[in-house]
């Protein structure tokens, strides 16, 4: 679908005067109609989230068998260069605070992305094992009026 | 090595160290969820609630729950359903019983401590921009594995008194 797109563009370009104008409201076209993706710590937290808000996540692009870390980082890189939205609804603190792992995976994504003028964050942090995403963090909701921390 | 494999070195080798809980009549046979996370459940006999080894691909790492069922089945369910936790972390149901239980916070401390000496090898490979060995990720699973069995075998009594009580059943 990609490569129509493209060729679409060329020809757009190829036909009218100021053929730059064209390519580049073509690309700003084809980004708007690309879906977000969705990035975090926990895959069933980010699949949870790009389910209520119709992104999309890595396993769109590469099933679990196949997952490499070398594919993972060259994901990332063409999720970039097709100009799509990314939403990072950041670590899982639960799951950091109680087995004091932090994803590797996940920090060579944020990482590549940093810089990047798509790249939004959608989560709260406000201790460093603390914070979370309300939407599928309901916990951090729950701790809070518990009294806690 | 790619996910079918680190997902396979799961599969093989906390089978092979919980298997003694079907043997010995205290769970029913897993149950096997593939996908991102691949979750492998043991129902304890007579409970609505059990064990859950949970695999992040990603991350070539494991995470022990106790959970209720079906609840924490559900799609959109990660850790909290109908304002409580249906997802509890073995480490932190350990922590608690530790408070009772005084053989139990060395032994806590000992696993976490072993597993992560293996995981270091993981987490240095991805640093390197390299997926890790298959020796290395076996090894990772096999420690982790063992420490379950152990953990379940010595205290699985009060971690399902303890299930019972924290969710009123």
């Amino acid at each position: 679908m990609l490569a129509r797109l493209g060729v679409g563009i060329l020809n757009d370009a190829d036909d009218l005067a100021g053929g730059g104008a064209a390519v580049a409201r073509g690309a700003r076209q084809a980004s708007r109609e690309l879906k977000p993706v969705v990035i975090g710590e926990n895959m069933e937290r980010v699949k949870a989230y790009a389910r209520m808000r119709g992104a999309m996540t890595i396993s769109d692009w590469i099933p679990s068998p196949q997952w490499t870390f070398e594919k993972n980082l060259q994901w990332v890189r063409q999720i970039m260069a097709e100009g799509r939205e990314v939403i990072d609804i950041g670590p899982d603190f639960l799951r950091r605070a109680s087995t004091g792992r932090a994803s590797g995976v996940y920090e060579m994504e944020r990482r590549l992305l940093k810089g990047y003028p798509k790249y939004m964050h959608d989560f709260q942090r406000w201790h460093r094992l603390q914070g979370g995403n309300p939407y599928v963090d309901p916990w951090v909701y729950f701790l809070r009026t518990a009294g806690q921390p | 090595m790619q996910g079918e494999d680190i997902i396979r070195i799961f599969l093989e080798q906390y089978a092979t160290q919980l298997d003694f809980l079907v043997s010995a009549g205290i769970c029913h046979p897993p149950s096997i969820e593939e996908g991102y996370v691949t979750k492998v459940r043991y129902r304890f006999v007579n409970e609505d609630f059990g064990i859950e080894l949970s695999l992040e691909v990603r991350d070539v790492a494991v995470d022990s729950f106790i959970v209720l069922l079906p609840d924490a089945a559900q799609l959109d369910v990660v850790y909290l359903g109908r304002g409580r936790f249906v997802r509890l972390f073995l480490a932190g149901v350990l922590e608690s019983l530790g408070e009772s239980l005084p053989s139990l916070p060395p032994e806590l401390s000992q696993w976490k401590s072993d597993v992560k000496k293996h995981y270091k090898k993981v987490v240095r490979s991805f640093r390197s921009l390299k997926m890790p060995d298959t020796k290395v990720v076996r090894e990772l699973f096999r420690t982790d594995a063992q420490w379950v069995a152990h953990i379940l075998r010595q205290y699985g009594k009060e971690i399902i008194q303890y299930a019972r009580n924290y969710w009123g059943l």
